[in-house]
């Protein structure tokens, strides 16, 4: 018996020698990146408690590694990420050299490209140029509009433009945005990304304080999109949620909520929202009865 | 006094110390786990991923691919049920008849022979299998009682006071609900593998003398099965916190948790089977 167990355990080690000897990813380089992630995590909680000599040799050991796994697919990233480095130093002018390398030498990976795009704006950012960074922002829109990060954009602006203190401009930029986000959706309905520029345009709408718009887009997203709203989605709930606030408490339209959830129960009789929905109807019948002053017909 | 289950469990404990053979199918399935979790955690690297790569990224997506991830996959994948119940149906049960086999041959004081036993626990191999997939099915079907009322207790909609707590404890009770339902499972059909194995009894009328002759026997079986099965409570209460060591631990170390969740069930079993087998082969001399 000793024996046999002697062999098994001969033949697990043998075996992740074996494996371990034969491994050519780059999972040795996927482990190093994520330790060093969570570096620049630490050092991005607090960056002023930490001196200059962490931040560069944080960034030296981003390079060690792209040096020892030359031919890396992530080598990008790991570039982008010795960026960022730069960006927790305040050594902007650094931060955004790293960042148009990356630009320059992985001209065809997008998304990598809107990032080190979008890196390249928070530094102007940090800089405190707000004009650069909204230039890049734009050129990032306008550039890879698709992209995850590039639909964002116009509403980022916007925000920026709010968090400047510059009311005027961040309202003309949410107008622009929800065009753009129009635009978009009507190229691209019934596609994820459709969905998300709907969801942005209403954003866009509410922050405006336009509440017949908002509530419209609202209707569509809730209407077009209903095999997204999974029973265990939270974006669902969400959605009705925004839907009665805007119709209740900034509409005062009672029956526009109601008619909008009996639309989707005709619509869709078998969603899994229905039930919900048909109990949230009697409720807002009710309450349309007890305040039939405040609630429009 | 055998029917005392502390007696019983300390019977058991003494013959697995006595006679350490007796380990040895429980060795094995160790073995297989452990052979199980190494491929699981090359799964993602070459050259095992050329075959798993496709499959992880179907069914886990890309992420699962890549460090840290591939742990969450590998404590995933280790414990699901696809895996296992294959793994405990066609290795497990043989072992286990196997296992029996051996404390046999210890109780009479005969000379163990491995070969030997496993040839004859092989001759019963169908009738063994058959049995853990009724044994599967059971747990599966207690399972499906149970997901019924977890289904009705998410249609309570109290955030506070009773109803609310009868909620909490039916939702988060899950994992301690399914350690019960598997001791209760085990212990309606304990006595099925030794009356295949040690009697040549064909499946369906070691279903039937199970019942038939045992039924007496449930509370004192429960209670060894469920007093064992206890010791695997700090697992679960570990399993049931995951978010908070996945946060604190390294990655790597993850994985401690299921290979010590393996190694304890392993001495579970061990214990478990043969205190049911010792049970069994007293009742079977008082009766002669």
């Amino acid at each position: 018996m000793k024996r046999i167990i002697f062999l098994l355990i001969f033949i697990l080690l043998g075996l992740f020698l074996i494996l371990s000897f034969l491994d050519k990813s780059h999972y040795a380089l996927e482990k190093s990146f994520w330790y060093l992630k969570k570096d620049f995590v630490r050092l991005a909680n607090d960056p002023k408690s930490f001196p200059d000599q962490e931040f560069t040799s944080l960034a030296r050991r981003f390079d060690q590694l792209i040096a020892t796994y030359p031919e890396s697919a992530l080598n990008g990233q790991i570039l982008l990420q010795k960026g960022l480095v730069y960006g927790l130093m305040q050594d902007f002018e650094a931060a955004r050299e790293t960042f148009r390398k990356v630009l320059t030498l992985y001209p065809k990976d997008e998304l990598l490209n809107v990032d080190a795009l979008f890196q390249i704006g928070r530094s102007y950012e940090g800089e405190d140029k707000p004009l650069e960074a909204i230039k890049m922002y734009q050129t990032i829109t306008d550039k890879y509009p698709l992209t995850v990060t590039g639909i964002k954009m116009p509403l980022y602006t916007a925000n920026y433009y709010e968090r400047l203190n510059d009311p005027i401009r961040a309202q003309h930029a949410f107008g622009k945005a929800a065009d753009f986000y129009r635009n978009i959706y009507e190229g691209h309905s019934d596609t994820p990304i459709g969905y998300m520029a709907l969801g942005f345009q209403a954003t866009a709408y509410l922050a405006q304080q336009d509440w017949e718009r908002s509530l419209d887009v609202l209707e569509r997203l809730l209407l077009d999109f209903p095999r997204l709203h999974a029973a265990s989605d939270p974006q669902g709930p969400f959605l009705v949620k925004t839907i009665n606030n805007v119709a209740l408490d900034q509409l005062k339209n009672v029956s526009r909520a109601i008619a909008i959830y009996q639309k989707f129960i005709a619509q869709y009789p078998q969603h899994p929202f229905c039930s919900g929905l048909e109990k949230l109807i009697d409720k807002l019948a009710a309450i349309q009865s007890q305040n039939p002053e405040v609630m429009r017909e | 006094m055998i029917k005392n289950p502390l007696t019983l469990l300390r019977s058991a404990l003494g013959t697995l110390s006595l006679h350490p053979v007796v380990m040895f199918p429980f060795i094995l399935i160790g073995f297989i786990q452990l052979f199980i979790l190494e491929i699981l955690f090359f799964s993602v690297r070459y050259p095992l991923s050329e075959f798993l790569g496709p499959l992880i990224r179907r069914f886990a997506g890309e992420g699962a691919m890549h460090y840290p991830l591939n742990f969450m996959l590998l404590q995933n994948w280790f414990s699901s049920g696809w895996l296992q119940i294959p793994v405990f149906v066609l290795f497990n049960s043989f072992l286990i008849g196997a296992a029996i086999l051996i404390i046999d041959a210890v109780n009479e004081q005969k000379k163990v022979r491995l070969s030997q036993i496993f040839t004859r626990a092989l001759g019963a191999y169908v009738h063994l299998i058959i049995a853990a997939i009724f044994l599967v099915g059971l747990i599966y079907g207690f399972s499906h009682l149970y997901g019924l009322l977890i289904k009705r207790a998410l249609q309570i909609r109290s955030t506070t006071g009773h109803f609310f707590l009868i909620k909490q404890s039916i939702i988060h009770g899950w994992p301690y609900i399914k350690l019960l339902i598997n001791c209760l499972a085990t212990t309606l059909l304990a006595f099925m593998f030794p009356l295949i194995v040690l009697e040549r009894k064909n499946v369906f009328a070691a279903l039937f003398f199970n019942f038939a002759r045992y039924a007496k026997a449930l509370g004192t079986i429960f209670a060894v099965v469920f007093l064992s099965g206890s010791l695997y409570l700090p697992v679960i209460l570990l399993k049931t916190y995951r978010q908070w060591y996945e946060a604190i631990m390294i990655p790597e170390l993850w994985v401690v948790i299921p290979c010590a969740g393996t190694v304890i069930m392993l001495f579970i079993d061990a214990l478990q089977v043969t205190a049911i087998t010792t049970y069994y082969l007293y009742e079977r001399e008082s009766s002669q």
